[in-house]
């Protein structure tokens, strides 16, 4: 047995010491844990969130899941500022964070971004070259593998030769798996352990090579001491139902910041520590994301097969990636429009409806703020570029159903009917307001972005946050600019970057 | 490798909810009771029954930003709701028809992201009732 414990099996103050407190479980922290537990550091990873065996989540309903592992059960909003749509931006809050809770899709950085990180953001290091070993260990350590075309639903499917028949090549995803039988229920944890998300793959590894790891353990501040960070003070969430309690204290000799990129701002700026650039908590990325419903006669059921499995890039260079994915009949059903008789009506036509998404590969405008409570508050605009991008990328989905015989298309337009293919042609996307269009995200990126001068960043292309000592951020929010694409490999990568930096840096005295 | 396990008894689903307020439940119960009735009428009050219960623990797990955001949501649609529709008096005392025809009103005015919430979530617990997951074809074993 490899042990995990829990704040909420401590009654009392707790005092720690380590050499390397790692906040966060999620993705980068993991592999920053592991990394530095193998090198033989004493590593401590504090996690806010429960700790979930992968052997419970087949036993839980889609809203279980919800409710104990994603961040406030996925009722989580960036509001959408001036010309943009309010966002639905779903985190996870478990050991393992977001990876247990993703489709597992795994892309690599595209060059165009890496050229892109060199020549606007000066990271001259940036190369593919320079992150090639870094890729090929996490890709190694995940079981990164292309996800079989027999394996696709039949929901991607429709999708893939309609697009095909509008001259749109797709190409198959590859994702962190390994024995998936595309039971298609990735986003509410792998039951089967097929998805190999950090808490199957790294954090075991980190604890078998003595890596303590506390859930339901709430971080607040970073201790410092003068520039330098000597560990982290936070709360137990033993309190009455949950809430935070008693004080704990660690000791550490480095911090490593992992808590994703809607909290480590905070996290720095609870922790006095601004930087000189004043960019803690701005510039996020999001990649706003779209779905389109297309009603067939033919029983679609799309919830068999991989839930992600194709995606196009044909449309990159205008900023968009189609992407296979789709959801729970119960959440399916919720996206249908009218109330009452109609609803009930549409919900019926549920294994008849088939999806697929797309995203915007944004310019950023994203903010975050510290909450009243303990919730950070995320705020966005979306750059007129992008907002102009949204009816093209609902046309593009839209037809390329339609070549396939669909017979209505369900558009993401609050309260809007289902169209038909003369309707869809003629809906004047281009009129609708932003705050009546439905969006989500699960990819906030850039928060505390990394750059080449304290003046325009927050961490150097090493992860330290400028004019700090001993204290390092690892996680999505270091991440220079969007990606266009699922950012979960990349994040693992920069993190496994730093790690092998980190592990050959001697701790302070 | 082998995989973690936890120390001691905090199960994640043994852990107590934080009490959800009555008069919020009873909100959204008249929300959902107008929000799935079909042509032969409201859901039987043995699966609103249920879907309360649901709320309740959902709501009492997930946080208090969701509690909030759920909550003033509810509120919106259903005071605000039958003003929309030129309408007096309490949601909840409205009958069936009237509440219909509020929410039909609601989803198509400034106040259609309010219930986007309210009814996602509803709509999330609702139709994962065996027999309302039924009704809408979900036979999928992972995912219902």
């Amino acid at each position: 047995m490899i042990p995990v414990q829990s704040g909420r099996d401590h009654t009392e103050r707790l005092e720690l010491s380590c050499d390397v407190v790692v906040v966060g479980s999620g993705a980068s922290g993991a592999v920053v844990a592991c990394t530095m537990a193998e090198a033989g550091y004493d590593v401590l990873v504090l996690e806010e969130g429960p700790f979930v065996p992968y052997t419970d989540y087949g036993a839980m309903r889609p809203s279980e899941s919800l409710r104990y592992t994603w961040r406030g059960a996925a009722v989580t909003v960036a509001y959408g500022l001036g010309d943009t749509p309010h966002i639905n931006m779903t985190m996870g809050r478990v050991v393992g964070g977001s990876s247990v809770l993703t489709g597992g899709v795994c892309f690599r950085v595209p060059p165009s971004i890496l050229h892109r990180w060199r020549t606007e953001r000066g990271i001259a290091e940036m190369t593919e070259e320079e992150l090639e070993p870094y890729y090929q260990e996490v890709e190694t350590a995940v079981h990164v593998e292309e996800v079989p075309e027999e394996m696709r639903s039949r929901s991607t499917k429709l999708f893939v030769l309609g697009a095909a028949r509008r001259g749109i090549e797709m190409r198959p995803m590859k994702r962190n798996t390994e024995g998936c039988n595309g039971c298609g229920r990735c986003n509410f944890g792998c039951p089967h352990g097929a998805k190999l998300s950090v808490d199957l793959t790294y954090l075991p590894r980190a604890a078998h090579h003595g890596a303590r790891i506390l859930a339901d353990c709430l971080v607040d501040r970073v201790t410092m001491k003068g520039d330098r960070a000597v560990g982290v003070t936070g709360r137990l969430l033993n309190g009455k139902h949950g809430k935070p309690g008693s004080e704990v204290v660690v000791h550490a000799r480095r911090v490593v910041l992992a808590a994703g990129a809607a909290f480590t701002p905070l996290l720095l700026k609870r922790s006095g520590v601004h930087g000189v650039s004043g960019q803690v908590g701005k510039n996020v990325t999001v990649h706003p994301g779209f779905r389109t419903i297309a009603l067939f006669d033919d029983k679609v059921e799309g919830w068999k097969g991989a839930m992600q499995s194709a995606y196009g890039d044909v449309h990159d260079p205008e900023g968009l990636t189609l992407t296979s994915l789709f959801i729970p009949p119960a959440v399916l059903a919720a996206t249908m429009p009218g109330v009452g008789p109609e609803l009930m009506r549409r919900a019926q036509n549920v294994p008849y409806l088939a999806l697929f998404g797309g995203i915007i590969h944004d310019e950023g405008g994203g903010r975050v703020w510290p909450g009243l409570g303990r919730e950070p508050i995320l705020t966005y605009r979306m750059a007129r570029h992008d907002r102009a991008l949204i009816p093209a990328l609902v046309r593009i989905m839209g037809e390329a159903f339609f070549a396939v015989g669909a017979k209505e298309i369900y558009i993401p337009v609050l309260g809007a009917p289902p169209l038909d293919a003369d309707a869809f042609r003629a809906f004047p996307f281009e009129t609708v307001k932003a705050r009546d269009i439905e969006c989500s995200s699960q990819h906030p990126l850039g928060s505390c972005r990394m750059g080449k001068t304290r003046e325009h960043s927050v961490v150097d292309p090493l992860g330290k946050v400028w004019d700090t000592r001993e204290l390092y951020v690892v996680d999505g929010s270091i991440v220079p600019t969007s990606l266009g694409v699922n950012p979960q490999l990349t994040i693992m990568t920069l993190a496994t970057r730093i790690a092998h930096r980190l592990r050959e840096t001697p701790l302070a005295s | 490798m082998k995989r973690l396990e936890l120390v001691g008894k905090s199960d994640v689903r043994a852990r107590e909810p934080v009490p959800i307020g009555d008069g919020l439940v009873a909100r959204a119960r008249a929300v959902a009771e107008a929000m799935f009735a079909t042509d032969e009428g409201p859901p039987p009050p043995k699966r609103l029954d249920w879907l309360e219960k649901e709320l309740r623990g959902f709501l009492g797990h997930a946080g208090s930003s969701a509690r909030f955001v759920f909550g003033a949501s509810v509120y919106a649609v259903t005071l605000l709701g039958p003003l929309v529709s030129g309408r007096l008096g309490g949601f909840a005392s409205l009958d069936l028809e009237a509440r219909k025809h509020v929410l039909e009103r609601v989803e198509k005015s400034f106040l259609s992201t309010p219930l986007l919430g309210v009814k996602a979530i509803l709509c999330i617990l609702y139709f994962e009732h065996p027999d309302a997951a039924r009704f809408i074809g979900a036979n999928g074993a992972c995912l219902t």
